[in-house]
């Protein structure tokens, strides 16, 4: 590691913390009933509300509340689903892109409006200028902002000192897009544009090459669409070009919601590692900062609604521990030189460079991975399936962890604060006293709830993969078979139930059966955990607070960061230490036991 | 295939409601 990548990383941290701790207050502020107080400023606010019928001041129960959520992300999806479908009578398609398939768009509109991202197509060989902005980019924010509004219900319900109500869905979403995710996206973008990014609406250009490019082609059928064989995979035919076509589009509007969001959804099939979406070391920094500012600014808003800033510095403190941990085990990894490519003569000394732009190296690349897979983000800027076995698996059990390590907006925090009370509860076990946290009693009901939300999502993703190992359809996109095989499919369900959208891409997933499969991972991977988080909220909201005792466990301590971070670790290592152990542990003794 | 996608689309929005009305049931349960 050089000099240049150690600055890098302290930089990191330190313009994190700056930079989350007032936006933490700020959003503080937009989760109390009252909002912003300027007139001037809400006055959008207000209109956009006024305009749907809706009282700031009328709260919902926690089942008002997730309905709401269910049928507004309903509708989301079913709008996505149709743009795609009729993208080729809109306008905005200068490429003259057909329609997106059934199956595919099914999937993409699930995806986007669960903030996971997967993409099982090229964005810039697929989608038009219009479903990229109307359909996607506009997701992206309403997306973040579901995310952000249960946390925000689930913050009320622990400050709250009795009621019936967790606030209204309509108004946070409004809040949060309007003043949290709107603004920072703008200020990306110009920075953005400033670094390299496009920001257009122009046919796409050709280029012609220095050299002849032989490549395969993937057949098309009448509808245009590609053919597929019995296996579901591309039918392709070699071909030669003297000229590239170079994507143009409305890039940087995209982009910035796309890390501000953790949605992670390129607008180029390489995401990050593209120059147009991410040109110059300096958008690598904003994007790694921009991906986990949100997350560790609702730890402080926590902090600050419960009365007790201790309470978010020791969540910020249990986050930080595992992300330092597995990020430098991630960095460590990738910094050695894969031995298959040295026997071939390739200079290793950098470490693995396979797979990695060279403009942001191993470290930074490692890093972003991490930052990417601990937060819901999915955004990439090498591609993690080139990393070596363990490096591989430092963003694999990252998303393992539920995404709770900073996490994604509004998700990681509710995702640790499930992991919190269980931590209290184990504590409340141990001492033989009825758990509390934060001044609410933990009872039976709400260890119910939280169980579910913790369990759901691991038991997709084991179900998932284990189906998908066993049935032709599943095998039939696997191109590296054995154990990375395996790894390319646990990846792809890890990501899609946990809402990530990363991949190891040498899956082929633009298929029937992974389309429908992981949309089903997605769809149930998110709402499945929403609404026992919701339930959660409505009945710790009902409660009284508690005043601290000498019997009461403290929960601002280095004592209850270990308990928090242990019960993360176990959770995650019991789940899926076997799983693991069948794809990139394997992979890492076969590489170097050979080698 | 869009009128089963949309309908898959509405049954798992339908299944999402359930759920909340299973917790609820579970929360009202003495």
């Amino acid at each position: 590691m050089q000099a240049n990548d150690i600055t890098m990383l302290v930089a990191y941290a330190i313009v994190l913390v700056a930079a989350s701790y007032p936006l933490g207050l700020f959003m503080a502020r937009l989760a109390s009933v009252e909002g912003l107080s300027s007139r001037w400023v809400t006055v959008g606010e207000r209109g956009l509300l006024r305009l749907a019928g809706i009282r700031a001041d009328q709260g919902m129960s926690w089942m008002q509340y997730a309905v709401a959520l269910i049928v507004f992300n309903a509708l989301g999806a079913l709008v996505v689903y149709g743009l795609q479908r009729l993208q080729a009578v809109l306008p905005l398609n200068p490429a003259g892109l057909s329609a997106v398939s059934a199956d595919s768009s099914f999937n993409t509109a699930l995806s986007f409006v669960t903030n996971t991202n997967w993409q099982g197509y090229s964005g810039e060989a697929t989608m038009s200028y219009l479903t990229q902005m109307l359909a996607l980019t506009v997701q992206n924010f309403l997306s973040a902002a579901t995310g952000i509004a249960v946390a925000f219900a689930l913050i009320r319900a622990f400050a709250s000192r009795s009621s019936n109500s967790i606030g209204n869905f309509w108004v946070d979403v409004t809040r949060c897009s309007l003043y949290v995710l709107l603004p920072l996206s703008v200020v990306l973008a110009v920075v953005q544009i400033q670094q390299g990014t496009i920001q257009n609406f122009d046919a796409y250009r050709d280029a012609t090459t220095l050299e002849v490019t032989s490549y395969d082609n993937p057949k098309t059928g009448p509808d245009g669409q590609p053919l597929k064989d019995d296996k579901g995979a591309v039918v392709t035919e070699p071909a030669k070009t003297p000229t590239q076509t170079i994507a143009m589009g409305p890039v940087a509007s995209q982009e910035s919601i796309k890390m501000i969001g953790t949605n992670g959804g390129g607008f180029f099939n390489t995401n990050s590692a593209h120059p147009y979406e991410n040109p110059t070391p300096l958008t690598n920094f904003l994007q790694m900062l921009a991906i986990f500012m949100i997350p560790a600014g609702l730890v402080f808003t926590f902090g600050r609604l419960v009365g007790d800033m201790r309470q978010g510095w020791a969540l910020f403190a249990a986050m930080a521990a595992i992300f330092v941990v597995m990020a430098g085990i991630g960095i460590a990894a990738e910094l050695h030189a894969n031995p298959l490519l040295s026997n071939l003569g390739v200079d290793g000394s950098v470490g693995n460079m396979e797979g990695k732009e060279t403009r942001f190296g191993v470290v930074a690349s490692a890093l972003f991975a991490a930052i990417t897979t601990a937060a819901s983000c999915g955004a990439v800027n090498a591609m993690h399936d080139s990393f070596m076995p363990l490096g591989g698996l430092v963003p694999m059990w990252l998303i393992q962890f539920g995404e709770v390590i900073f996490g994604g907006v509004g998700s990681g925090l509710y995702g640790a604060l499930m992991y919190a009370i269980v931590a209290v509860f184990i504590a409340g076990l141990m001492i033989g006293r009825t758990p509390e946290y934060i001044g609410k009693k933990i009872e039976a009901y709400d260890m119910k709830m939280v169980s579910l939300a913790i369990l759901v999502t691991p038991m997709i993703v084991l179900l998932g993969t284990a189906i998908a190992v066993v049935v032709d359809a599943g095998t039939g996109g696997v191109a590296n078979p054995g154990a990375h095989g395996f790894s390319e499919i646990l990846y792809a369900f890890s990501s899609a139930a946990n809402n990530n959208g990363s991949a190891f891409a040498g899956l082929s997933a633009n298929t029937p059966f992974y389309n429908v499969a992981l949309g089903i991972a997605v769809w149930f991977g998110r709402f499945g955990v929403i609404v026992p988080v919701l339930a959660v909220a409505g009945s710790l909201a009902r409660k009284k607070r508690l005043a601290v005792t000498a019997g009461t466990l403290p929960t601002h301590g280095l004592l209850f960061v270990a308990l928090v971070v242990g019960t993360i670790v176990l959770v995650g290592a019991l789940t899926y230490v076997p799983a693991l152990a069948l794809g990139p542990v394997i992979e890492h003794l076969q590489l170097f036991a050979t080698h | 295939m869009d009128v089963l996608y949309v309908a898959l689309t509405l049954v798992f929005a339908g299944a999402m409601v359930g759920f909340v009305a299973l917790c609820v049931a579970v929360e009202k349960k003495p």
